[in-house]
């Protein structure tokens, strides 16, 4: 079956063909009694769909989601409305053994940051739980919220040891939700997470490492969740979300060249 | 990019001055998105969780939504991204569904609640992506243009997955049901 049939046969059981595309779909459906089968399958499906939740339309609606539903939002944020689209899918993902690993040359480093020898960042364990964790949180996905941006990065550039910066996402519609505390490998570690306006979300993870270096940026995807990490110094870096690689990559870019920008400053 | 949507079946134009016609607004995608979610989730108490999650992420993002859009797929968007998040979490447990509103809300005789059973049963076996634009398209009715942008991915992947999803739906149906189908 080609393609443009495969097309044709879907958009014919969701009834948005042409008259015409109709009439002809119809005519190989009367040639082929295995295809019309299939056909009536996938129409009787989708009857059975409705009709086995047709009754949740006639419920009422109980009223505590009334009640949120009148709640009143929070109170406006500081940051700008000027959210772009973005392709970027985000989520969390089962962190546990990553399979794929690959690398690409890393971003232009400035020479005189640069060791004599580039090394592979460790992979930074607490970066994927944390993040599998907290994305999934609706209510309460950080400790401290993006309102009190100022207090947040205070408080743990203290605990860090370091003064942290938080790159702006917004040209690639990520606005700042917040951030936490965490425990991490070798000493404190913080997490700032991001999320775009329909919800997908993006942390960025920040830890401190018992050895300084300087690594090359490295990507690794696991059950759809992909990663880039690098180490900086005594900092470890990662971003995670649930994007494709190419997607998350400007964005990791972006986030790594703020953050070199910070130090020339 | 909600913006885009043309079409608006349910909205009326709420603003955050308009407390009363940002509830309103809400309230009548509540019908659907129940029905989304009990189809997404299984329990009726799951569902309505994810439906209470929603409008609680939709109204602390409430300063992002811009008034002319399209709220319903704006509120199914959200919905779609916290149950992935949610649906990741809990991956390696199996979907369990509730049927007791089944029987509650449905004067259905013992044949069509046992059909009902069965088409849940096996959209429930569907992975995530798969199962979502089975719901969207074919619950909800939605042309793959905005499944598309529910889900954020291009037309061609809706399309792409819906195939493969009918595909596996069909293997899994039982036998007997299609010969009864006319």
């Amino acid at each position: 079956m080609t393609d443009n049939m495969e097309d044709k046969l879907l958009r014919y059981v969701d009834g948005r063909l042409t008259p015409a595309e109709h009439a002809e779909v119809d005519a190989w459906l009367a040639a082929d009694p295995a295809l019309a089968q299939r056909v009536r399958a996938d129409l009787a499906d989708i009857v059975a769909l409705r009709g086995a939740t047709a009754h949740v339309l006639e419920e009422e609606i109980p009223q505590h989601l009334i009640a949120a539903a009148r709640a009143r939002p929070q109170a406006g944020r500081r940051f700008p409305m000027a959210i772009a689209a973005s392709a970027a899918m985000l989520a969390i993902g089962l962190g546990l053994g990553f399979t794929l690993a690959r690398e690409f040359a890393p971003p232009p480093v400035p020479a005189a940051a640069a060791p004599a020898d580039t090394v592979l960042a460790d992979i930074p364990p607490p970066a994927v739980a944390a993040h599998r964790l907290y994305v999934a949180e609706v209510r309460h996905p950080v400790e401290v919220p993006a309102s009190e941006e100022e207090h947040l990065v205070n408080w743990l550039s203290r605990r860090l040891g370091t003064k942290l910066i938080v790159p702006r996402l917004d040209t690639y519609g990520f606005t700042l939700v917040g951030g936490r505390l965490l425990p991490g490998g070798s000493g404190p570690a913080a997490q700032f997470m991001y999320e775009t306006r329909d919800g997908k979300r993006l942390t960025l993870y920040v830890c401190s490492e018992t050895e300084a270096r300087q690594t090359s940026f490295r990507f690794q995807e696991s059950n759809g969740v992909s990663m880039f990490y690098w180490q900086e110094g005594k900092f470890g870096y990662a971003l995670l979300s649930e994007s494709p690689r190419d997607t998350l990559l400007p964005v990791a870019k972006r986030v790594y060249a703020a953050l070199i920008e910070d130090r020339k400053d | 990019m909600f913006t885009e949507y043309a079409k608006a079946p349910i909205l009326s134009d709420p603003s955050d001055k308009d407390a009363q016609a940002r509830g309103d607004a809400i309230i009548a995608c509540l019908p659907r998105l129940r029905r989304y979610a009990r189809a997404l989730a299984g329990s009726r108490g799951q569902a309505d969780d994810l439906v209470h999650d929603t409008i609680a992420r939709a109204l602390d993002r409430w300063h992002l939504w811009r008034e002319g859009g399209d709220l319903r797929a704006w509120l199914f968007a959200i919905m779609h991204n916290i149950n992935a998040n949610q649906a990741r979490k809990k991956a390696r447990s199996p979907v369990t569904l509730d049927y007791d509103d089944l029987r509650d809300g449905t004067q259905a005789d013992q044949h069509e609640r046992l059909a009902a059973r069965e088409i849940l049963d096996r959209v429930a076996t569907l992975g995530e992506d798969q199962r979502a634009v089975v719901l969207l398209v074919g619950l909800e009715g939605l042309a793959y243009e905005d499944a598309a942008k529910i889900l954020d991915v291009p037309v061609g992947t809706v399309m792409s997955r819906l195939s493969r999803a009918r595909a596996r739906l069909r293997e899994d149906a039982p036998r007997a049901r299609l010969k009864v189908i006319k």
